[in-house]
């Protein structure tokens, strides 16, 4: 399992490279927008490493080499969910890398630090985009699940860019106090634990799904 | 013991192909070659073996175990090289080596620098900056470095240089000494079955027309020569396919000692290569 994240680490090394350069234009780009910019970043970053990891493993047509392993396909799926966290949290220690270098510098560039609710929400907003995606790519592959995989980010800026102004513009709508609600720090140990509870809920049947549709699979 | 191999009543079917009732076995210490034109199903037949695709009917037993059962089991002690390069091409050498080793229990990292150097591939080269024999002596690097009891393998000698495709087989050969494990390749190069195959399985359009020691196969067919005048149709059931020209014929036949009690005269009669075994097999089957 171990040596299957490493390899989609070791893969895109360039990745790794442009990395910085993403979070820095995303950082330029929120300059008006605000705190969002950490979740923004954070999200951005753990996306394209996932989709770069899911599109050299379909470019080198990974599944016969992987399938001839002594591996089961269930590890092969694990992994691939690991590896979501695994780019999640380099994503975070590269924000973090880079909004600490430019307030040392004092760059003239508006930086957020992180939070536990940045994380906690680029933790949930991670794991609901891979639960979707993932059946779909371990039922058709990589290209096919393109389209959704489009979708699902355009969406979720889509939905992100109508909700936000919304919330800005009156303090008072229902919208923005349940937001509020949601967001604000006395968040109840209940809540905490039922969305925690329903996370992993949502989590575990899309790796059954993936794991049913990948054990089916030909290649 | 088990055979290394057990192949019973595969079957297999595509929009437009099928693997009919494929049977065939293979014992321990044995190397067998596994022929047949393009599109007759040597790839599908091997991707069944290693659970890549699933089959329709049959069974598939390695080392004595079903190959989907046991499957995690059986993929340590089998050693596969694939007709194309399947390794990542943005890794080099060296780190595809490092995903790939710690996965096999008995991975033998001192035999890989062994064959690396054999083979002079330089361990920090990218794999997509490989030459194309080059990856597939990675190919066979990672898959002679496990320990592996059974090597199985599609077209291995594609691409290879003769020099290295003899090396190749020397290596084959000397696995081979060791009498627990097996080998199981296919190939159009039929002069490597020549030099190193026990046992050879030719399968023409989904179906295995035979599976025997090669030996055998010399024993029975032969390759027959003729004049015109005595090919009638008591002499032409013995074929299994036959060249026409002008003055003569040319064709071979299933058992040529059937024949030599009955033709002596006027017939010459040839050992005929793997190659012309498969050509008349496969012209015969486009004649009908
Ligand atoms: N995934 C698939 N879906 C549909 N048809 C397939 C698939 N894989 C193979 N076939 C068909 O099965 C037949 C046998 O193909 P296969 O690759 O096994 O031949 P082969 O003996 O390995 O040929 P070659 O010598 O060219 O490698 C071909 O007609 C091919 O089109
Ligand atoms: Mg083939």
């Amino acid at each position: 399992m171990f040596n299957l994240i490493l390899k989609d680490i070791l893969i895109q090394k360039k990745t790794f490279l442009f990395g910085a350069v993403y979070i820095m234009i995303i950082i330029l780009s929120f300059q008006q927008i605000g705190s969002p910019m950490v979740p923004a970043s954070i999200i951005a970053l753990t996306y394209v490493m996932t989709q770069y990891a899911c599109a050299y493993d379909d470019k080198n047509k990974a599944d016969i080499l992987l399938n001839s392993l002594p591996l089961g396909r269930d590890t092969v799926v694990a992994a691939r969910y690991l590896s979501t966290f695994v780019f999640l949290a380099i994503a975070v220690v590269y924000y973090i890398v880079l909004a600490g270098i430019i307030s040392v510098l004092r760059l003239p560039v508006r930086v957020y630090p992180v939070s536990f609710e940045d994380i906690a929400g680029c933790l949930f907003s991670s794991i609901v985009m891979t639960s979707i995606y993932f059946p779909v790519f371990f039922k058709v592959g990589y290209i096919k699940s393109r389209m959704v995989n489009f979708v699902l980010f355009y969406g979720l800026f889509f939905v992100g860019g109508m909700l936000v102004p919304e919330l800005v513009k009156d303090k008072n709508s229902e919208l923005a106090k349940w937001t509020t609600r949601l967001f604000s720090n006395q968040w109840d140990v209940h809540i905490i634990a039922g969305a925690f509870i329903i996370t992993i809920l949502f989590l575990s049947t899309s790796y059954m799904l993936s794991l049913k549709f990948y054990r089916n699979r030909e290649f | 013991m088990a055979p290394i191999l057990e192949v019973k009543g595969l079957r297999k079917e595509f929009k437009g192909f099928a693997l009919k009732n494929i049977s065939f076995t293979l014992e321990r210490g044995y190397i067998m070659g596994f022929i047949g034109p393009n599109g007759a199903g040597k790839s599908t037949t091997i991707k069944l073996i290693m659970n890549l695709l699933k089959r329709d009917g049959g069974e598939i037993k390695v080392f004595g175990l079903d190959n989907i059962k046991h499957e995690k089991e059986i993929k340590n002690r089998i050693g596969f090289v694939f007709d194309e390069n399947y390794f990542y091409e943005e890794l080099t050498v060296a780190e595809m080596k490092r995903v790939i080793a710690p996965l096999y229990k008995n991975w033998d990292d001192g035999a890989f620098n062994r064959y690396l150097k054999k083979f002079s591939l330089p361990p920090d080269k990218k794999i997509k900056e490989l030459s194309k024999g080059m990856k597939m002596k990675f190919s066979l690097a990672v898959a002679l470095s496990h320990n592996a009891e059974l090597l199985i393998m599609d077209e291995p000698t594609s691409g290879l240089d003769p020099i290295i495709r003899s090396e190749l087989l020397d290596i084959l050969t000397s696995v081979i000494q060791d009498e627990n494990k097996g080998v199981f390749f296919s190939t159009h190069i039929t002069s490597d079955l020549d030099k190193i195959a026990d046992y050879i399985t030719f399968i023409n359009d989904g179906r295995i027309i035979f599976s025997c020691p090669k030996d055998d196969i010399f024993e029975k067919y032969a390759l027959v020569r003729g004049p015109k005048e005595i090919l009638n149709a008591g002499l032409r059931q013995y074929f299994v396919g036959i060249k026409e020209n002008r003055f003569g014929f040319e064709g071979l036949v299933k058992d040529k000692h059937q024949l030599n009690k009955m033709f002596k005269d006027g017939i010459v009669i040839d050992k005929p290569s793997l190659d012309d075994i498969m050509l008349y097999f496969t012209r015969r089957v486009q004649n009908v």
